[in-house]
């Protein structure tokens, strides 16, 4: 008898169990005091870990990922080192005042601490989008193509007669282009490009090079487009096209939703679980 | 025993029945509880590849990354604490602030409002809601001490501030047009009965509570109050409220918005140290005033670092302390 109402208090007691809180070690330490004031190793914790939970769990947990899957290479190394001049170079003079608000000890913290990770993260997105480069790029069909954009349909059916002809398509398009963005240079452009959707749904029909041979509709304005595609088969420009399929947020973002599920990611700190499902959710375990 | 069972059993099944309802519901209640783990004796915050960050670690991380500034807030609150007097109406703002901020956070975010306010509470290092009007009345003593600090060190800091942004309170009538350069035959009607009203000798300030088309500065007589060189005000009128020295009025000045004819009221000391506009853009001008300030408050009350050189070299870099302060 006795054992079957320890058995049930301690059901009852399970029941009445909360969600997990973490809390750090010695959290009654003082860390620094101030008249008969002490700051704790607690309250510290307490208040970092209410800053940004989840964001520091996410980013922390793809740097244990990326250190897993990518060596820190003098390449990694160069290639970070170059990102920091480009950065230090547009900050100027305030660099140094930002490094200090940030809390970087020094140049080199800041280039361990944050543009080695950035860099470990361009180059595994590089190698994973190679991996997956038929599946992503039948996704995203990334073209090389020449664009001009009109205001009349009659001049966009112009431009295609001149370039049927022979013309350049650059010069054509300075005669006829209306738009500062498409001069008619060659550029590579996917999915994720910001294109109107006119010349997405062109893109992802091409499967050689070729020239519209009537315009293209924005059905959201009155704009035409005339659009050559140089080269449909992105294979034919793959180091371009990896690079440019690598900078696709939403690559990156599959790409860990992955390497998490691959890696078993747990959370055991309600907060940061409530942190994570609000702004990570996918990366969370799949109940 | 089966005599026992035979005998009872009634109440034995009740007590079964008993027992598995009271295992369902402990199953009930518990199915979606976060588990927690723990390493060694340590929590842990999250595991992936199977490796364990423990709250240490974590702790850890966060202190590379922000540690000194969330040492420095806590640092400030406990120096406040003990050197800044509070008063009945400061204590009674406090409170209006913080119920004013519930109140806008349930305006927002309905009935989640708790949650998303407590994590806010949290991440300036309080533990609960109710902690908001102590934070409100660190504010506000924070507030009063800086002011106190830049009036008592007014040699130090308000020559430069003068010179370079030459703080001011001004005020104006405002005749609005749509096309300031093509007045309507209605605007231009306006603005000659502005003038006329001007020149019957009424005042000012009278012209511009009756008929300036600026009804927010209109309402007190025309002021907006503070403004210096860096004041968001459209270039004309900024240009023309500077060049302008103590009680003189510029001739009407096109902007924008149509006609103004600006005053300057006051440049005095006396005048400016009553707005809350002035102190605030001498803290912008001087950013590390209010830390250096809260640092020789903090030397009266005796710092400990508790041998930490490198956290007190950290947050020495952090508030531009230098060697011998």
């Amino acid at each position: 008898m006795k054992k079957i109402l320890v058995l049930l208090t301690l059901i009852l007691t399970l029941a009445g169990c909360s969600d997990a809180s973490v809390r750090v070690s010695n959290r009654n330490e003082a860390v620094i005091s101030v008249g008969s004031t002490s700051i704790t190793r607690g309250q510290l914790f307490d208040m970092m870990i209410n800053q940004d939970p989840a964001g520091t769990v996410i980013t922390m947990a793809k740097e244990i990922i990326l250190a897993d899957k990518i060596e820190v290479t003098d390449e990694v190394r160069t290639k970070a080192r170059e990102t920091f001049e480009t950065i230090k170079e547009s900050f100027g003079e305030t660099f140094s005042d930002y490094l200090v608000q940030y809390g970087y000890k020094d140049e080199q913290d800041y280039i361990d601490k944050a543009l080695i990770p950035f860099t470990l993260q361009e180059f595994a997105t590089e190698a994973y989008v190679r991996e997956n480069f038929e599946r992503l790029s039948a996704e995203y069909y990334p073209r090389q193509v020449r664009i001009l954009q009109t205001t009349k349909e009659e001049d966009a059916k112009a431009a295609i007669a001149e370039i049927q002809d022979g013309a350049n398509f650059e010069d054509t398009a300075k005669k006829y282009s209306t738009s500062t963005t498409y001069k008619g240079e060659m550029e590579l452009v996917h999915k994720a490009s910001g294109k109107p959707t006119a010349i997405n749904t062109y893109l992802s029909t091409v499967r050689q090079p070729t020239l519209t041979s009537t315009p293209i509709k924005d059905d959201t304005n009155t704009l035409y487009y005339v659009v050559q595609v140089i080269e449909a088969n992105p294979e034919r420009f793959l180091d371009e096209a990896v690079k440019s399929l690598s900078a696709i947020a939403a690559i990156s973002d599959e790409m860990f939703v992955k390497y998490f599920e691959e890696a078993n990611f747990q959370i055991y700190d309600i907060d940061v679980y409530a942190g994570v499902k609000e702004s990570f959710a996918k990366f969370l375990p799949k109940k | 025993m089966l005599d026992t069972i035979k005998k009872h059993w009634f109440v034995i099944l009740v007590g079964i029945l008993f027992i598995s309802a009271s295992v369902y519901f402990a199953y009930d209640q518990t199915k979606d509880i976060l588990r927690g783990k723990k390493v060694d004796g340590k929590d842990v915050v999250f595991e992936i590849n199977g490796q364990n960050i423990t709250a240490d670690d974590f702790y850890e991380k966060l202190y590379d990354e922000m540690g000194i500034s969330a040492i420095y807030t806590l640092f400030e609150r406990a120096v406040i604490a003990q050197s800044a007097q509070s008063d009945k109406d400061l204590e009674s703002e406090a409170r209006i602030q913080a119920n004013s901020t519930i109140e806008n956070f349930k305006s927002y975010y309905g009935d989640s409002y708790e949650a998303v306010l407590l994590q806010a509470i949290r991440g300036v290092g309080y533990s609960k809601v109710s902690d908001l009007e102590t934070y409100f009345k660190h504010l506000l003593l924070l507030e009063k001490e800086t002011k106190n600090h830049f009036i008592t060190n007014s040699d130090t800091f308000y020559e430069e501030f003068f010179e370079k942004k030459s703080p001011r309170l001004v005020s104006h009538i405002l005749v609005a047009m749509d096309d300031p350069t093509k007045p309507t035959e209605q605007e231009q009607a306006r603005w000659d009965e502005v003038k006329e009203a001007l020149e019957s000798g009424k005042s000012f300030k009278e012209v511009a509570k009756e008929m300036s088309d600026d009804t927010g500065s209109a309402a007190n007589d025309g002021s907006i109050g503070y403004m210096d060189s860096t004041s968001s005000l459209v270039p004309e009128f900024l240009l023309a409220a500077l060049s302008l020295d103590e009680g003189e009025t510029s001739e009407w000045i096109r902007t924008t918005y149509g006609w103004h004819l600006i005053t300057v009221d006051s440049t005095s000391v006396e005048d400016l140290e009553k707005e809350d506009g002035f102190f605030s853009a001498l803290s912008t001008h001087f950013p590390n005033a209010q830390r250096q300030m809260v640092w020789a408050m903090a030397q009266e009350l005796n710092i400990d670092f508790k041998g930490n050189s490198e956290m007190e070299e950290q947050l020495k870099v952090f508030l531009k302390i230098t060697e011998g302060e």
